[in-house]
């Protein structure tokens, strides 16, 4: 078996004068669960429908287990694909659905090894229960499942998942992420998945790809890309609440000049007076005073449950957001004082790129 | 002021009054007498001796049934033939299309190919051209290709019609993609998905699409008119009426062998009733 | 029949020369001016009327919708046993009335309006049913507002259901134009364009000069001109389409 499950070289996807994809790089190891997280028509459905063969990229070269793929049909890439919509086929029962691609495939014609195969790949999914009931007939979970199964029966290379969770409500969604890295980890095969749901992201990724506007801007483990964001759009895309991104100076020092506050930060460069982003994580703020510190009034509380988000404006700035836990919680009109320890406070340049 | 509101209030309800409703029930009665009567009328003659037809005042219901007319249309005209002539063009038109449509209007819903946009619009044109008109281009086409007074001279150009096409297009745009996609990474060949995944997917679009295929077929009649000459090879509704070309009408001939003509589709109506009322009215409009 | 040659014009002049031509392109005007007219004023009126009542209506729609299902043909050839003169239905109650019955189709005059009055038979419950379901699909609570503003049913007809129906109506006008536009099958039934060609249609024209004029270069010419005019009325058909979705 070949080291890499799936290799992207410099693949491009162009409709007219739309560019979707530009020049995607990217290796995945074998058992690799790998994220695409971006917001909406960032292109990482494109990517998939790439790999399944659904679409022809314009230009560059895929692998799946070092053979080149780009010109064999989709049945031949024994790649698995989870639609967000299921595309489960309505005429069909689920065991009909789950049957589907052993006797398609031609593989085996023996019924009794379909059934038993549709038996075991049901019973991993837990769906036993539903086997004779059309798709209609089912709820959205269990449609999941279904979709699930399908995938699972053909025993493929490598799966790829487009949004699968993203039709359901939320309580559903928690069990059937945990559901979803049981059965990586029990099968351990490459998993492409895409969302664009950062929570859905880090929890699951062994590696995050972050794609905006049809080009790769990082790609790392969740930690690397929480904790050293590779530019502006990474910071505020990853994180929730949204990271404060503000416009100040760097000083000598290795420090910044936030509106009146100067932060000291871990950034080596000593560039004196140049325009910088600067981003403070409402999540990282310490709620007492220290050496690095931001004081305001407080215009705004929002109550989450756990915390309290408070939004603060100083004479120079506006609309500053930081995290309260309890107990202590202020109300409208208190002045309050956070802190930042110098390797919480991210620096751009001018263009957002991370200085480090 | 208290009545005033109450009465207000009860004017909100928009039940149609009783003299409304009253008056409704009496149109509806009229022009379902209407539309009844003439049928009633020709069972009366066709069981009637056409002698006492012409009687005054008439005698609606007759006190014997006479059977005459219809024994004399099947063993004095070619009524027979014409019916199976009518039926065998008509199932066989029906299949041809049914395949050849559905083909079509799959490769123009989901299928990218060179020139489809032309060829869409071609179509959509030639859905236009109205029937009439293409009568004397078409008889001097089918003369040429010596079909003129074969069955092919009825079965060809009404394959040719594209507005099939674009009724059972309609029922595969809305199928979602991703399923043909899904279908493709499981391992389906393109003309297994057409099997498997699209045909069974539109099978109401493809009733639809029978019945009135054959309906079209079933009640066509310049066409065949013009087309077929020899009259045993002709069609229900040109053999009919060459019955009233006679030198000494029948009357209760015609009436028999209309109100026979009307059976199969009453049957078929009956049957597909909620297709009929709900279905052809929506693809009217599309169409 | 002659083997081709080109005539250039000449056909076009010689076939708007010819009045009887000129002829048949009015009584199939003057057909359509009929026979749609009235039978959308019947059709809505059963539209109406189904729609307000509850009991009976699926009956109702579906002996009214019978006949539409008839072909032409068989429809005409029923209506020689409403008209005759000695044993048609209509001519049975003329007689107890007046005592005298009525060639509806010998007459000049009658013969036109009679045949249109097939397609009305025809061509009601067809109608009927479609306007029903444009009735049924407009807003109830514009009903509510108007009948709270103390409009009655005549001034809620007027003022809301036909200026809402309207994308229908003009939907309805030119179908039924295009298809009475081809009249052929119950005028070949019932007057064969007499008398006098007072009921000679187009395509009965068309027909004509193809077997019994042997001048098929004439109906070649019309039927071109009946080309042009149904696809200009396709066209703006497709055109208040587009406005409407």
């Amino acid at each position: 078996m070949v080291d890499a499950a799936i290799e992207f070289h410099s693949v491009s996807k162009v409709y007219g004068d739309f560019v979707a994809i530009n020049n995607f790089d990217l290796t995945m190891t074998q058992r690799e669960f790998l994220v695409l997280l971006g917001p909406s028509g960032c292109g990482k459905s494109t990517i998939l429908k790439l790999l399944a063969g659904i679409e022809d990229p314009t230009s560059g070269e895929i692998f799946v287990n070092g053979t080149l793929v780009n010109y064999l049909l989709p049945r031949d890439r024994n790649v698995a694909m989870v639609f967000q919509n299921y595309a489960l086929y309505p005429h069909m029962t689920v065991a009909q659905n789950i049957a589907y691609p052993l006797k398609s495939r031609g593989g085996t014609r023996n019924r009794v090894v379909i059934a038993e195969k549709t038996m075991q790949v049901a019973k991993l999914v837990e769906i036993t229960d539903q086997l004779e009931k059309r798709p209609a007939a089912l709820s959205g979970g269990q449609r999941q499942r279904a979709a699930l199964a399908r995938a699972l029966v053909r025993d493929p290379e490598v799966f790829v998942m487009d949004e699968p969770l993203s039709n359901l409500d939320a309580q559903l969604r928690d069990s059937m992420r945990y559901h979803l890295m049981e059965l990586h980890q029990r099968i351990g095969k490459a998993t492409i998945y895409v969302t664009h749901d950062q929570h859905e992201a880090m929890t699951m990724a062994d590696r995050i790809v972050v794609l905006n506007k049809g080009s790769v801007q990082q790609v790392g483990t969740p930690i690397e890309v929480f904790n050293s964001p590779i530019n502006t759009f990474v910071a505020g895309f990853v994180g929730h609440p949204r990271m404060n991104l503000v416009p100040g100076k760097s000083l000598d020092n290795n420090s910044v000049q936030v509106g009146e506050f100067s932060l000291e930060t871990n950034c080596k460069s000593n560039l004196k007076d140049t325009p910088v982003i600067v981003g403070l994580r409402p999540t990282d703020a310490k709620p007492e005073a220290g050496s690095n510190n931001i004081s305001g009034k407080v215009t705004a509380c929002e109550f989450t449950g756990t915390d309290t988000i408070v939004t603060i404006s100083t004479p120079t700035l506006d609309g500053l957001r930081f995290r309260q836990i309890d107990p202590v919680s202020s109300v409208e009109g208190d002045t309050v004082t956070f802190s930042y320890s110098p390797e919480h406070v991210h620096v751009f340049n001018q263009d957002g790129q991370r200085i480090v | 002021m208290r009545s005033l509101i109450r009465k207000k209030r009860n004017a909100v309800s928009l039940q149609p009054t009783v003299p409304m409703v009253t008056v409704s029930y009496g149109v509806l009665l009229i022009a379902s007498v209407v539309s009844i009567v003439p049928f009633l009328y020709i069972l009366s003659t066709s069981i009637k001796d056409t002698r006492s037809l012409f009687s005054y005042p008439p005698d609606w219901i007759p006190d014997q049934i006479f059977w005459g007319n219809y024994a004399k249309l099947f063993n004095e005209t070619s009524f027979l033939n014409w019916t199976l002539n009518t039926f065998a063009i008509g199932l066989t038109i029906t299949i041809l299309k049914l395949i050849i449509d559905a083909m079509a209007a799959y490769s123009l819903a989901k299928l990218e190919f060179a020139g489809k946009r032309l060829i869409t619009s071609t179509l959509l044109m030639a859905v236009a051209i109205p029937v009439a008109a293409l009568i004397i281009p078409l008889f001097f086409i089918i003369r040429d290709m010596g079909l003129l007074n074969t069955y092919w001279a009825l079965i060809l150009p009404a394959l040719a019609n594209p507005l099939g096409i674009f009724l059972l297009r309609s029922f595969i745009v809305s199928l979602p993609d991703d399923l043909i996609h899904s279908a493709r990474l499981d391992g389906s060949s393109e003309l297994r998905i057409f099997t498997h995944m699209i045909l069974p997917l539109i099978s109401s679009g493809l009733v639809v699409h029978a019945i009135f295929t054959f309906m079209l077929q079933y009640t066509n009649f310049l066409w065949p008119l013009v087309a077929i000459q020899t009259e045993s090879k002709q069609v229900l509704t040109v053999g009919i009426s060459s019955l009233k070309s006679n030198f000494v009408i029948d009357w209760g001939l015609i009436s028999a062998a209309s109100l026979l003509a009307t059976i199969p589709i009453t049957l078929l109506f009956l049957a597909l009733q909620r297709f009929f009322l709900a279905q052809s009215l929506s693809s009217a409009l599309k169409g | 029949m002659s083997p081709a040659v080109f005539v250039g014009t000449d056909n076009w002049e010689k076939t708007f020369a010819d009045p009887l031509v000129l002829k048949t392109i009015w009584n199939t005007i003057r057909y359509c001016l009929i026979a749609i007219p009235v039978v959308f004023v019947v059709a809505m009126l059963i539209a109406l009327t189904l729609n307000s009542i509850r009991f009976g209506q699926t009956a109702f729609k579906t002996i009214i919708y019978y006949p539409t299902l008839q072909p032409i043909l068989i429809a005409a050839l029923m209506f020689t046993f409403v008209l005759h003169q000695d044993f048609g239905v209509l001519n049975i109650i003329m007689r107890a009335i007046t005592g005298e019955p009525v060639n509806f189709l010998g007459n000049e005059v009658l013969a036109m309006p009679t045949i249109a009055m097939v397609e009305v038979w025809k061509g009601m419950g067809f109608w009927a049913l479609l306007f029903l379901a444009g009735i049924q699909n407009l807003p109830r609570d514009l009903y509510h507002a108007a009948e709270l503003d103390g409009a009655g049913p005549f001034r809620r007809f007027f003022q809301l259901t036909l200026p809402l129906l309207k994308p229908t109506f003009f939907f309805s006008v030119i179908f039924a134009t295009i298809v009475n536009l081809q009249v052929f099958d119950s005028i070949f039934i019932l007057t064969d364009g007499g008398p006098f060609h007072s009921t000679a249609s187009t395509t009965w024209y068309i027909y004509r000069s193809l077997f019994t004029f042997n001048e098929p270069g004439y109906g070649a010419t019309l039927s071109f001109v009946l080309v042009v005019v149904v696809l200009i009325l396709t066209a703006l058909q497709s055109y208040a389409f587009q406005d409407r979705s």
